[in-house]
């Protein structure tokens, strides 16, 4: 009903002044078929219809005068409602101009009844869903925030906690071990020299494993992030430095990525692959026994792959999955599984007993 | 020496410090090791069957853990001499092993003959506390006086805290406002003269709140 108000003026005042025209010129026909110049034809002619006129058409030309007088009455109601119309849409597309820029508070004022009220109170309700929608977006980036820092906090206490019961229970229980056996086999040296030699085997063992709980100590403390590194350059450099740390056969390979074109994952993508790339070797080197791990990465239309296979022990029974979430209960499963997920990913893990173990993670990618 | 030897029972979950103790120990002509226990319900039963001199208690042991131990050794044979001998020197500790009646507390990183010593003085009745033993136990003290500082509701906020809760899930947990929360934790690094919440949590950890 409303909308049809804008229109329905607009047009009547089209074809009232059209209308008005129209009367002006059929007039001006009949007034010409008249002769004899007459006060009438004087006012016609003040009022610039030089047109010759007959004697009589006096009520005529009035009527024509009449008219011509209310065709531009109507003209100008036409005009009038033109420019208020026109005054209202321009409030229109301040307002709406303010709000593509950003500026929600921008009071949006227009009262009445018509079409443009309607499209402000519309655009104003929409702009104040805007505004509530901001805030919640706000707040939710705050609490996340927030969340994350604590998660921050509770990682750290959580990694110094474990390093320093790690360097306690192996490391410093090693070496306790070997002093009081060097010291016994020092306090023998002079009484009884073949059992201190005798020994000395065991205390060369002792020393080998202690400098290997040191090793695989170090091993865990890598760091977690890809900082200024590509994806693909941190994980030749993890799989090199481990092969040449542990001495097995560590390898890595990339298909898509070809130097020059590199492709270029999102960062949230990169790192969660990174730390499930590194945490899924070294789950493989602390347990699967194997000599050789490989790390796959390939990505395709639409999705990045990343797969760790070793050829260890492997599981009888590979981690539970049920339904579409995935339950693991290790610790380390369960954290690079959820990696996976928050970038919207899955973490499979497909193994048999001494078949090796295979950790597989597929990432939808979104084109811009 | 025609004095009766020392019989001493060693409880570590590692071998290799089992070995090394005996080893050592039994170079000395008045000590035998009459038995080595791997965790704390084992030295329990094997205390009880061969009541050693002495005990030499290792505290982190899995499944039943060297305190635990001590403190079921205690009950039974209050005059059981038992040294806790652990790589651990924090008031978490050194302060339930004094309150379960340690005779002794050594480090591992201990010299070797001060190990020795310490056996000789416990076995005489008297006590050998490691030098920063004695210092995280003064220390633990005066923490567990400084906590002693904080009220019950100070008390649940800085449990929450070190289990890593964020303010948000303490204001859920206990049903109190968000800025309640703030200024209890406020109130609480105030109290344990701590600069943030990492140091409060750790503190907390440290003291074997929980």
């Amino acid at each position: 009903m409303k909308r049809q108000t804008v229109s329905s003026q607009l047009l009547t005042a089209h074809l009232l002044t059209g209308g008005a025209g129209f009367l002006t010129g059929v007039l001006s026909l009949q007034v010409m078929e008249s002769d004899g110049p007459t006060w009438a034809a004087m006012l016609a002619r003040s009022v610039g219809l030089s047109l010759p006129l007959a004697k009589g058409s006096v009520i005529v030309l009035f009527v024509l005068i009449v008219l011509i007088a209310l065709s531009l009455f109507v003209l100008w109601i036409g005009l009038q409602r033109t420019t208020e119309f026109r005054s209202r849409l321009s409030l229109l597309a301040d307002a709406s101009a303010a709000y593509a820029a950003g500026r929600l508070q921008h009071q949006l004022l227009l009262p009445g009844e018509d079409d443009v009220a309607l499209i402000a109170t519309h655009v104003s309700s929409m702009v104040a869903t805007i505004q509530d929608q901001v805030r919640t977006l706000q707040e939710t980036a705050a609490n996340l925030n927030a969340r994350q820092r604590d998660l921050e906090i509770q990682a750290t206490v959580k990694e110094r906690e474990r390093v320093q019961r790690e360097l306690h229970d192996r490391v410093s229980q090693d070496l306790f071990g070997l002093s009081m056996l060097c010291n016994a086999a020092n306090m023998q040296r002079e009484k009884k020299p073949e059992l201190a030699l005798a020994l000395l085997p065991e205390l060369s063992e002792l020393s080998r494993r202690t400098q290997a709980s040191m090793r695989s100590l170090l091993l865990e403390l890598r760091p977690m992030q890809l900082g200024e590194q590509t994806l693909v350059s941190a994980l030749k450099g993890l799989t090199s430095e481990l092969a040449e740390r542990t001495g097995l056969q560590i390898t890595a390979s990339f298909s898509c990525w070809d130097g020059a074109a590199e492709a270029q994952l999102p960062q949230g993508v990169e790192d969660a692959l990174f730390l499930i790339a590194q945490e899924a070797v070294l789950n493989a080197l602390r347990h699967s026994g194997g000599t050789r791990i490989h790390v796959a990465l390939y990505c395709e239309r639409g999705r990045a792959v990343l797969s760790v296979t070793d050829d260890g022990a492997g599981f009888a029974e590979p981690p539970s999955q049920t339904g579409g979430s995935h339950h693991y209960t290790s610790v380390g499963l369960r954290s690079m599984s959820e990696r996976a997920q928050l970038v919207g990913g899955t973490l499979g893990i497909q193994s048999g007993q001494e078949h090796g173990t295979e950790v597989l993670t597929i990432i939808p990618l979104i084109g811009e | 020496m025609s004095q009766t030897p020392i019989r001493i029972l060693l409880a570590d979950d590692h071998q290799v410090v089992r070995r090394g103790l005996r080893a050592y120990l039994e170079l000395e002509p008045d000590v035998i090791v009459v038995g080595e226990a791997a965790d704390g319900a084992d030295a329990y039963d094997q205390f009880l069957s061969l009541l050693p001199d002495v005990l030499l208690l290792d505290l982190h042991m899995q499944p039943v853990d060297g305190i635990a131990c001590l403190q079921r050794i205690r009950a039974d044979h209050p005059s059981a001499r038992i040294i806790a001998l652990t790589s651990y020197v924090d008031a978490s500790h050194v302060v339930p092993a004094v309150q379960a009646g340690a005779a002794g507390y050594i480090l591992k990183t201990a010299d070797p003959a001060d190990l020795l010593g310490a056996i000789r003085k416990v076995v005489s009745g008297r006590t050998a506390f490691d030098p920063d033993a004695m210092g995280a136990l003064a220390d633990g003290l005066h923490h567990k006086s400084l906590i002693a500082t904080l009220t019950e509701r100070e008390l649940e906020v800085l449990r929450l805290l070190a289990r890593g809760k964020s303010n948000q899930d303490i204001a859920k947990e206990l049903y109190i406002g968000l800025k309640t929360v703030k200024s209890h934790v406020s109130n609480i690094l105030a109290k344990l003269q701590v600069n943030d919440r990492t140091q409060a949590a750790v503190y907390a950890l440290h003291q074997g709140l929980d």
